[in-house]
């Protein structure tokens, strides 16, 4: 296979799967930049000799573990908030003047709102090649269209990443912590004496004793 | 700038997605449909520098206030987040920005070099790509947000790892030392 059939696969998976869609190519590549820059600060965590060991078992945990929520919630959260967005606009029911005359003009006022409508479906809007085709509508379309999936897909990306993520990370990343830190401590349990030992030149003698008690006088009283 | 939306009419004799009577919106307000249209020609550069100036304005607050750890991994845990955050925006913009103006000499379709063309869909008519301004510039936007995805394993280690490690220590140290002079006052007024 020589690098212009390549090319041109690749050129048309990407338009058949994600060029039509602003929302869900953000989604797909935001989720793959996740994995590849979460894996790069795990390193940085574990090579960095300037962190102490202890806040190690607590930092690198708490990558992972912002690794795997930080890519589960970015997938969930930014998905359902853009096929929310997406659907407004698809059946009409959030939509400009202008698209509100086209729908009016091939008689769709009856669905829109309702599942039975996607305007992306209809042969007005989906085959350029079609003779049906309305390029006005097509163009009040997906100028309404292209900035509502980004704006839904990008709250759906700082809700998960900015405000889900780092509570769920700091949660298990300190639990995990407090894990390691007890498993140390049964491993290598700390020795105390079990009563203090003088050493032998300190300790008290008999004869010193009786010295002290056979003394006549007793401090400043002179008896 | 609030967006203007107006209520429409109301539909009671079809099912709404949610089962309920549809309620329906209506953007009136130009300019709202203006910058509605502005932001939809954004792509991914763009979204990851909002979430990069919305990460700092989050992120660094919330990991200060975890009292599940000690007042040390906390300091260490918070000016890593920083230092992780400014990193990872900076290469994740400029290399997604790079690359989509890259793929823009590799699609053109008014160009005569076929190297120019190299990654121009072939199921979609020249005419109808060239005609398609809107499907151009997403094709653009897609192909080379994924390139940057390949360039970005060289520079998260290359770039991201040793300029997170550089932020993390300083901000450590500037925090250590505003937490001592901190210390040293409270002692002072004592």
């Amino acid at each position: 296979m020589n690098l212009n059939n390549l090319s041109k696969s690749f050129a048309n998976f990407t338009y058949g799967k994600l060029t039509k869609n602003l929302g869900t190519m953000l989604l797909w590549t935001g989720t793959f930049g996740w994995i590849l820059s979460s894996f790069a600060q795990i390193t940085a965590v574990a090579i960095n000799n300037k962190i102490p060991k202890e806040q190690k078992k607590f930092l690198i945990p708490q990558e992972i573990a912002d690794a795997a929520v930080n890519i589960a919630s970015f997938i969930v959260l930014t998905k359902s908030f853009t096929k929310f967005g997406e659907r407004l606009v698809k059946s009409g029911k959030l939509a400009t003047p202008k698209i509100r005359e086209f729908i009016s003009k091939y008689n769709l006022d009856s669905k829109v709102g309702t599942k039975q409508l996607d305007i992306t479906k209809l042969p007005q809007i989906e085959d350029e090649m079609s003779p049906k085709h309305d390029k006005d509508f097509s163009k009040a379309f997906y100028n309404l269209f292209d900035g509502v999936s980004f704006i839904f897909s990008t709250i759906g990306s700082i809700i998960s990443c900015n405000i889900v993520t780092p509570y769920a990370r700091n949660y298990l990343g300190a639990k995990s912590q407090k894990n390691s830190i007890a498993k140390d401590k049964l491993n290598n349990p700390v020795m105390l004496p079990t009563s203090p030992v003088l050493p032998a030149q300190n300790r008290f003698s008999i004869d010193d004793y009786r010295a002290k008690t056979m003394n006549p006088t007793s401090g400043t009283l002179k008896i | 700038m609030a967006i203007n939306v107006n209520t429409n009419k109301r539909i009671t004799n079809g099912t709404s997605f949610t089962g309920a009577p549809s309620k329906l919106y209506t953007i009136k307000n130009e300019r709202a449909q203006r910058v509605i249209e502005k932001i939809g020609e954004y792509s991914s550069p763009h979204s990851r520098l909002i979430l990069g100036i919305t990460a700092l304005m989050t992120q660094p607050f919330i990991d200060w206030q975890n009292k599940d750890v000690d007042k040390d991994t906390r300091r260490v845990s918070t000016a890593r987040t920083i230092g992780k955050i400014i990193a990872g925006t900076i290469s994740g913009v400029i290399v997604r920005a790079g690359c989509i103006a890259l793929i823009k000499k590799l699609t053109d379709a008014n160009a005569n070099k076929k190297w120019q063309k190299l990654l121009i869909p072939t199921n979609v008519s020249s005419n109808e790509y060239k005609n398609a301004e809107r499907l151009l510039k997403k094709h653009r936007g897609a192909i080379g947000t994924i390139v940057a995805l390949f360039v970005m394993l060289f520079t998260n280690f290359a770039f991201d790892v040793p300029v997170t490690k550089f932020l993390t220590n300083f901000l450590n140290d500037k925090f250590k030392k505003n937490g001592n002079k901190q210390q040293t006052k409270e002692r002072g007024n004592l």
